[in-house]
């Protein structure tokens, strides 16, 4: 399993050379950053700025998309949201109309699309306590989907992902490794074990050793195995991201929030199945509703 | 030039190669494939048991089964009617393998070890089918698949090759039979083994499970060892050859002595028509590794297809001999499926090798031109100097269809053969590499160089025989049969294999690391793991092994006896992790995996190792009779080591002896008063100095100035020390105030992904009852014969509800003293928690290498535990037998080696038979028989004895025939 879009991402900065004639259809095509506009002002400015911050890390051109029921023109966009009208500099404006979800999926089936930036409603304590623009469009887009609150730190100096030893979750280190890359960011990968909870099962899974025979020889091994299995071999993560690696216990989902805080996290990567029934949907739901940084939806297909 | 031909090639898998990370193998083969079980159907009315087809088609099964198969027998007919055939046609150790299911399949039986039926079972157990049971009692713990069935007749094995036949198909049944013998004698030592319980067999390609792979595929002969991996590499591949004994610096943060790693000896370059074959680019229709732990040598085959269309089976055989242990053997097959063209092979010796800890230890490399072939001479940065021989050569001697050319880079010395291949047949390169130190002569290169030439005056063959012998030698010593527990005797197969594979038997300045000769964590570091988990099964399979171990001890005295005065004590205080020398190797600090920086206090106060060191030698000496080790080497560690406790604790006032502030083998307790392990092993050690002061080691004891009053003081020791016993329940408080520490349910916390103390934090854990490993059980372990019944049971019951195994070395000591107590279910579920230890993994423990300690546990949980085997307290001339056979298991035989002589033990459910096989004088057997009477027999070399057993114990000891 793998999550869409990023993990197949070419280069998009390769010129062409002179002897390859004109440009056509094979042109690389360039992947674009979606800001979700719906919502409130406060929400999104905080998603146009994350927008900013990940179009000028990748080099990809910052698209805002808004949906409505009746047409309006773009240029009433910032009085609607009660934003200065310089707040949606540089950005390409996609005003349509519909229904804003569908309108999204829409616009990632069409367009390349690095990441849908959508902002939380701060208000909201139903369901994923997202609120139900972000939470449907987690749901529904196949481009990963970061979420953001106003009251998050804007930053990619530190992203943080959890893993459960899968190789399914593993999936979420070459998009997020890339994104570290390019961002020149460091990578924290978390590993949680828990008590009532058998090995994976998922094959070529890897938890922590059950036996720690001397835990200063033990320990490392374990470590550089982990990160050797996941990141190199499974994960095919950028070599030249800095990486470390932390072991958790108890619930999952407190210790990667606890990781979040202690390691300064400025933005959390979670793999999700697209189930919020099961086991692993309940973790990723409550690191969702209760994550001090903005959170990557990778879904696996 | 070349020419491809026109021949069926049958489709890659479409998963196959680097990208999904997995490598499927196809499983169908043809008739040609050598079966591992066979499933006969015989009409026997309509052919009856005498006629003579059916008794060729039985000699051939015989043969079959003398090879490793296993062959169960379908009939309508009785066992009364089928027997004669078996009698006249299946030799009694082949009828181990063998399964009848008898009148239509109500009845199945096997054969015991004097190839008697027994009733496995009968009527409905598995719904009246006979082969549901055979393939879930006999194919599934061994893990023969479907594909590997050969079945004749109408019976029915999904995924089976079927063979229907009536009576009339017998004579091609025989050609059959006949063609699947050829098949050893055409593979060569290519056969991948037919007995399952006899190899560990690894398919396809997994990039996430490579590494622990290659652990547990490894080869060794005890002077080097070499990870299994694939001769071409891969992108994910850790190949090393370590170097046992040698040592130099890891790149640690906090730098330690650690294995060094030779320059790789075995990596092999195919280039099949212009492209290389390797398992991450060629689509592989087939990849097995198999290691085949009876002849000590790992397997492979690969059919793969390149870019190019060529197919192209490579089947491999490596080896570190035994015979001679600086020996290391290839051969390769290369057989085109499609085509007849080129085939290029590069053997290449290459220095261009690292530590996982990522050093270099090898300051230099000089490739040279030698006169057998191409040479590799390195020198460590510590002056360690290495000088490797190849020589690489046509199976066919006078044959013009290979030529190499010898190619020397900075680092490296290759040899590149080019051979003309014809479709469909099998071309044949072998290559001898010898590999020579100068920890062994004063100049390795002109060693390697004379041993390059003396092994081109001797085939090929003859050195594979030759290591094949001693591989023999070593298992007629060694083997344990399990019968009725088959996924247990074959991990216990394969922890012998490490075991023997990891010794050398004649070089003291080598001990056994954690993880054997075959991975790098733990880097190479000797623990107390060696003489309590790994030296007894020495000690009564290869005594000269185990002499060998303790003599390492003597030649690392002045590093103990350096630790202690560097601690404020006197004699030696072994180190904790010791290397060559002898000094104290563990760091002492780590960060863990939470991002904390740990102290480890391992290396200051874990000092029962100096008990264990004194309990192990003193156990040799009384199990072997050697007393020569106890006046001279012994003796020294003995009172050396007595020394260091009488300085490392105190009489208090209350009378005893105290030894605070230590850890014993429960490492969650650090900082401890009289830990109850280290307290109980130290009276020992101090009784076992006095002793042998005044007795043996006299002589040795005026040369080291101890003197009757230093005598009388560890006498007066070991008689005030302190030991832990509560007087009102008879248990022993593993430390002082540990009974006063919370209670905590470990079995509430399981199942868990982490271990406990890891889950609970490490402050909670030492402030609670959580033991990590046998430590008070440890010690009814190692002194069982010191507690009472109730006492040992009392505290078994006390402390494993308490243990949370966060230790390899803790199941296989609870499964040991589980089954001498008779709780037989616990004893098995540790037994299989101790067999899945590295077998079972799939979870990446066995990546830094196999678990030894574990696996010398395993040994002792079947041969002290369910065989139930020791010897009296006052008589080492008397084995006690009291077995305690596993649920399932039927009957466990076993060799063992006990003051100079060897013994055949044949436990059964009914009866305890033991076999003098030679020996210089009897040896008594002592089992126990009604209302604690004890039956004693004084039992002759070359005879046998039987004791039956009754409902309320043994009866006496009766001669049987051998």
């Amino acid at each position: 399993m793998k999550p869409v879009e990023l993990a197949d991402r070419r280069p998009t900065s390769v010129e062409r050379g002179e002897d390859e004639g004109p440009r056509s259809e094979s042109r690389p095509k360039r992947h674009r950053v979606l800001v979700v506009l719906n919502g409130t002002g406060e929400g999104a400015a905080s998603a146009i700025a994350m927008g900013r911050l990940v179009a000028t890390t990748l080099h990809e051109p910052l698209h805002g998309l808004f949906a409505s029921e009746a047409p309006i023109a773009a240029g009433e966009l910032p009085r609607l949201l009660g934003l200065p009208f310089s707040a949606l500099d540089g950005m390409v404006l996609d005003v349509e109309v519909g229904d804003p979800v569908d309108r999204i999926v829409t616009f990632t089936q069409t367009h390349p699309t690095a990441f849908v930036i959508v902002a939380a409603e701060s208000s909201a304590h139903d369901g994923l306590g997202l609120g139900e623009l972000a939470a449907q469009t987690i749901e529904q887009s196949l481009a990963p989907v970061l979420v953001v609150r106003p009251c998050h730190r804007l930053s990619l100096s530190r992203i943080l992902v959890p893993l459960d030893g899968t190789p399914s979750t593993a999936s979420a280190l070459e998009p997020a490794g890339e994104l570290a890359r390019r961002a020149g960011a460091s990578l924290d990968i978390v590993l949680v074990g828990e008590a009532h909870h058998g090995p994976q099962m998922e094959h070529g899974a890897m938890g922590a050793p059950q036996y720690v025979d001397q835990p200063h020889h033990e320990w490392p091994a374990f470590s550089g195995e982990f990160v050797h299995r996941f990141l190199n071999t499974i994960g095919h993560c950028p070599k030249d991201v800095p990486t470390r690696f932390f072991l958790g216990a108890g619930d999952p989902a407190d210790e990667i929030l606890r990781f979040g805080e202690l390691l300064g996290s400025d933005l959390m990567v979670l793999v999700w199945h697209g189930l919020a029934s099961e086991e692993h949907g309940a973790i990723f739901q409550r690191v969702l509703r209760r994550g001090s940084c903005p959170v990557l939806v990778l879904r696996c297909s | 030039m070349s020419s491809t031909v026109t021949a069926a090639v049958r489709e890659a898998e479409p998963e196959s190669g680097r990208s999904s990370g997995f490598v499927a193998t196809t499983p169908m083969p043809g008739l040609e494939h050598p079966f591992r079980l066979f499933v006969w159907s015989w009409e026997s009315q309509s052919l009856p048991a005498h006629a003579p087809e059916v008794a060729r088609v039985g000699r051939l099964f015989d043969a079959l089964l003398a090879h490793g198969a296993r062959l169960s027998i379908v009939t309508e007919a009785s066992l009364e009617r089928l027997l004669p055939m078996v009698e006249g046609s299946i030799g009694k150790e082949n009828r181990k393998r063998l399964y009848v299911a008898t009148d239509g399949g109500k009845r199945v039986f096997g054969f015991d070890h004097r190839g008697s039926p027994i009733e496995l079972f009968e009527g409905d157990g598995f719904g009246g089918d006979a082969l549901a049971f055979l393939m879930r009692e006999v194919a599934g713990p061994l893990e023969i698949q479907p594909a590997d069935v050969l079945v004749v007749g109408e019976a029915s094995i999904e995924g089976a090759v079927v063979l229907s036949g009536e009576p009339a198909g017998l004579g091609r049944l025989a050609e059959i039979l006949e063609q699947q013998l050829a098949i050893e004698e055409k593979l060569g030592p290519f056969a991948p083994p037919r007995d399952a319980a006899w190899s560990i067999v690894e398919s396809g390609f997994d990039v996430a499970r490579e590494h622990e792979i290659e652990s547990l595929l490894t080869i060794a002969n005890g002077y080097l060892g070499i990870r299994g991996s694939v001769a071409e590499g891969s992108s994910v591949s850790r190949p090393a050859t370590f170097l046992a004994g040698a040592f130099e610096p890891s790149s640690d943060v906090s730098s330690v002595p650690e294995l060094v790693i030779a320059p790789d000896w075995g990596r092999l370059k195919f280039t099949v028509e212009g492209e290389a074959f390797a398992v991450e680019t060629t689509a592989m229709e087939r990849h097995h590794r198999t290691l085949d732990m009876r002849r000590g040598l790992l397997l492979r085959e690969g059919l793969g297809t390149g870019a190019g269309g060529h197919a192209t089976r490579i089947r491999t055989a490596h080896l570190a001999s035994l015979a001679n242990r600086h020996l290391l053997l290839e051969a390769v097959e290369i057989t085109p499926q499609n085509f007849s063209g080129t085939v290029v092979v590069d053997a290449v010796l290459t220095g261009n090798v690292k530590s996982g800890s990522g050093s270099s230890h090898w300051a230099s490399f000089e490739p040279r031109e030698g006169l057998a072939g191409p040479m590799l001479v390195g020198r460590t940065h510590g002056g360690l100097e290495l000088a490797l021989s190849s020589r690489a050569t046509s199976a066919d001697p006078g044959s013009m269809e290979m030529r190499c050319e010898r190619e020397l880079g900075p680092v490296s010395a290759t040899e590149r053969c080019t051979l003309r291949v014809r479709l469909g047949e099998g071309s044949t390169l072998h290559r001898v590499v010898g590999l020579v130190t100068s920890r062994d002569v004063d100049d390795p290169a002109r060693r390697a160089e004379a041993l390059g030439r003396e092994t081109a005056a001797t085939s090929f063959e003859a050195l594979l025989e030759e290591h094949v012998a001693a591989w023999q030698a070593r298992w007629k010593r060694s083997n344990v049969e399990i019968d009725g527990a088959p996924r247990i005797e074959r991990a216990l197969r394969f922890a012998l294999y490490h075991l023997i594979a990891t010794v050398h038997p004649h070089d003291p300045r080598c001990s056994i690391g954690a993880r054997a000769l075959s991975g790098e964590a733990y880097r190479g570091h000797v623990f107390w793991d060696t003489e309590i988990f790994m030296v007894p099964f020495y000690v009564h399979t290869w005594p000269e092994a185990a002499r060998t171990l303790l003599l390492y001890r003597h030649l690392t005295l002045d590093g103990a006896r350096r630790k202690a005065k560097k601690l404020g004590y006197e004699g030696a205080l072994y180190a904790w992790e010791s290397t060559d020398t002898g000094d104290e190797t563990t760091p002492e600090f780590v960060r863990s995996p939470v991002g904390e920086i740990v102290p480890i206090l391992s290396g200051f106060e874990e000092h029962h190792i100096s008990a264990d060191v004194a309990y192990a030698l003193w156990e040799y000496a009384r199990m072997t009779g050697d007393e020569r080790i106890l006046r001279e080497e012994g003796a020294e560690i003995l009172m050396e080591t007595a020394r260091f406790w009488v300085s490392r604790g105190e009489t208090k006032a209350d009378g005893k002896f105290h030894i605070h502030r230590v850890i014993g083998p429960d490492e969650y307790h650090e900082s401890v008063d009289d830990n109850a392990f280290t307290n109980w092993m130290a009276r020992q050690n101090l009784r076992y100095a006095v002793a042998i002061a005044r007795g043996v080691g006299r002589e040795k004891a005026a040369t080291l100035g101890v003197g009757p009053d230093e005598i009388a003081r560890w006498e007066e020791v070991a008689s005030r020390m302190y030991l832990g016993v509560d007087p009102r329940t008879g248990l022993i408080e593993q430390h002082k105030g540990f009974f006063e520490l919370e209670e905590v349910n470990v079995a509430a916390y399981s199942p868990r992904t982490v271990p406990l103390d890891v889950l609970l934090g490490r402050e909670r854990t030492r402030a609670s009852q959580v033991v990590k490993q046998a430590d008070v059980v440890q010690l009814l372990a190692l002194l069982w014969d010191d507690f009472s019944p109730s006492a040992r049971r009392d505290n078994f019951l006390y402390y494993e509800p308490r243990t949370a195994h966060g230790s390899s070395l803790s199941p296989g000591i609870h499964a040991l003293v589980a089954a001498r107590l008779g709780l037989v279910e616990t004893a098995a579920r540790y037994l299989e928690q101790t067999a899945a230890i590295d077998l079972g993994n799939n979870m990446g423990n066995a990546a830094g290498g196999v678990h030894a300690a574990g696996l010398g546990s395993l040994w002792q949980a079947v041969v002290f535990g369910v065989a139930g085997l020791r010897t009296a307290p006052a008589d080492p001339e008397t084995l006690i037998l009291e077995p305690n056979l596993l649920p399932g298991m039927r009957r466990v035989s076993l060799p063992i080696a006990l003051r100079g002589r060897s013994l055949e033990v044949h436990t059964c459910r009914d009866a305890v038979e033991v076999q003098v096989v030679d020996g210089p004088a009897p040896i008594g057997l002592s089992i126990g028989g009604r209302a604690g009477v004890r039956h004693v027999v004084r039992a002759e070399p070359g005879r046998s004895y039987a004791a039956r057993r009754d409902e309320e114990g043994f009866l006496a000891w009766e001669e049987i025939r051998p």
